[in-house]
């Protein structure tokens, strides 16, 4: 990310990532569904809460249409499937970051 | 408690759609051609489960542990030999320092055992129409006993378990894992229902 331009703040749960979203209100967040403590899910609701405008892209393996369903209702601005490439979490967030939506 | 013929059929079957994703996750990630075995499932007491492991898989395992959760639930695990486990994870460390290479070896292993785990499970799930989560990846390396051991503490349900087996080979090196799910007897009893709802809803299309 940070050598297509990015710059790139890195949160190790997700209590961190809010504590980090609220000083620092990063134009998008990358978030994996299954994290230590709260899941990305969750703490997507709360980043929501916090903001309702935050642009969250969510990453993970689970194929389950219902896991992108509930990411969808939760207000994700979208969902990348592991695996996946550089390019694609590069081509996710730019599109997220100008206000479109990115389900693959 | 034993599985029909008609339910074992059906199951591997299902299984069997759900591995494939997982190959193709697989294939994506190392960049080799997997070949998946058909899957076997049986219905073993958990001491029979575990002579079974331990005729499978000699010694110490790397295993990647996931608990699922959901109206079934169980333990899914990726077993794979030490050798294996570098095999597999050689191409997504490449370039990584040496003091660095053991973490990001741990790490690699740990994000291919959620990928197949995932890929295989929530397939699963998907076509019985039984949502389940998945919670965070565990990486131990351990023998077969006290893998098993650390599943079945505290868990007398765990007694029984259903052991879906299935070999994967990257074809080319020579080095196999396996696959293995551990349900309980309630949710080895829902998964019964719900596969024959997942029947009769492809018998009705």
């Amino acid at each position: 990310m940070e050598e297509a331009g990015y710059s790139v703040d890195e949160a190790k749960d997700g209590m961190e990532a809010l504590e980090r979203y609220a000083l620092s209100r990063p134009q998008v967040v990358l978030l994996d569904v299954v994290m230590d403590g709260m899941t990305g899910l969750e703490v997507l609701a709360k980043l929501r809460g916090l903001d309702p405008k935050a642009k969250v892209v969510l990453a993970t393996a689970d194929v389950q249409a219902s896991t992108a369903a509930t990411a969808r209702e939760a207000g994700a601005a979208g969902i990348i499937c592991k695996p996946f490439q550089r390019q694609r979490i590069i081509q996710t967030i730019a599109a997220v970051e100008k206000g479109e939506p990115a389900w693959s | 408690m034993e599985l029909t013929p008609r339910h074992r059929e059906a199951l591997a079957e299902l299984i069997n759609i759900g591995y494939a994703r997982a190959g193709k996750s697989l294939s994506e990630l190392t960049g080799e051609r997997i070949v998946l075995n058909a899957p076997m499932v049986e219905i073993h007491s958990i001491d029979v489960v575990r002579v079974a492991l331990n005729e499978l898989v000699k010694g110490e395992v790397a295993s990647v542990h996931q608990v699922f959760s959901g109206a079934v639930a169980g333990h899914a695990l990726l077993l794979v030999s030490n050798e294996a486990a570098d095999v597999l994870t050689s191409p997504l460390v490449a370039g990584v320092p040496s003091n660095q290479q053991q973490t990001a070896r741990r790490e690699a292993l740990t994000e291919i055992g959620n990928i197949l785990l995932q890929a295989s499970m929530g397939l699963c799930g998907e076509l019985l129409q039984v949502h389940v989560s998945f919670t965070v990846p565990r990486l131990e390396i351990e023998t077969i006993d006290d893998m098993l051991n650390s599943i079945c503490v505290n868990n007398q349900e765990l007694q029984f378990a259903v052991l879906v087996r299935t070999r994967f080979e990257l074809q080319n090196s020579q080095v196999s894992g396996y696959i293995v799910v551990i349900l309980g007897v309630t949710s080895f009893s829902r998964l019964l229902d719900e596969l024959d709802r997942w029947e009769a809803r492809q018998l009705s299309v």
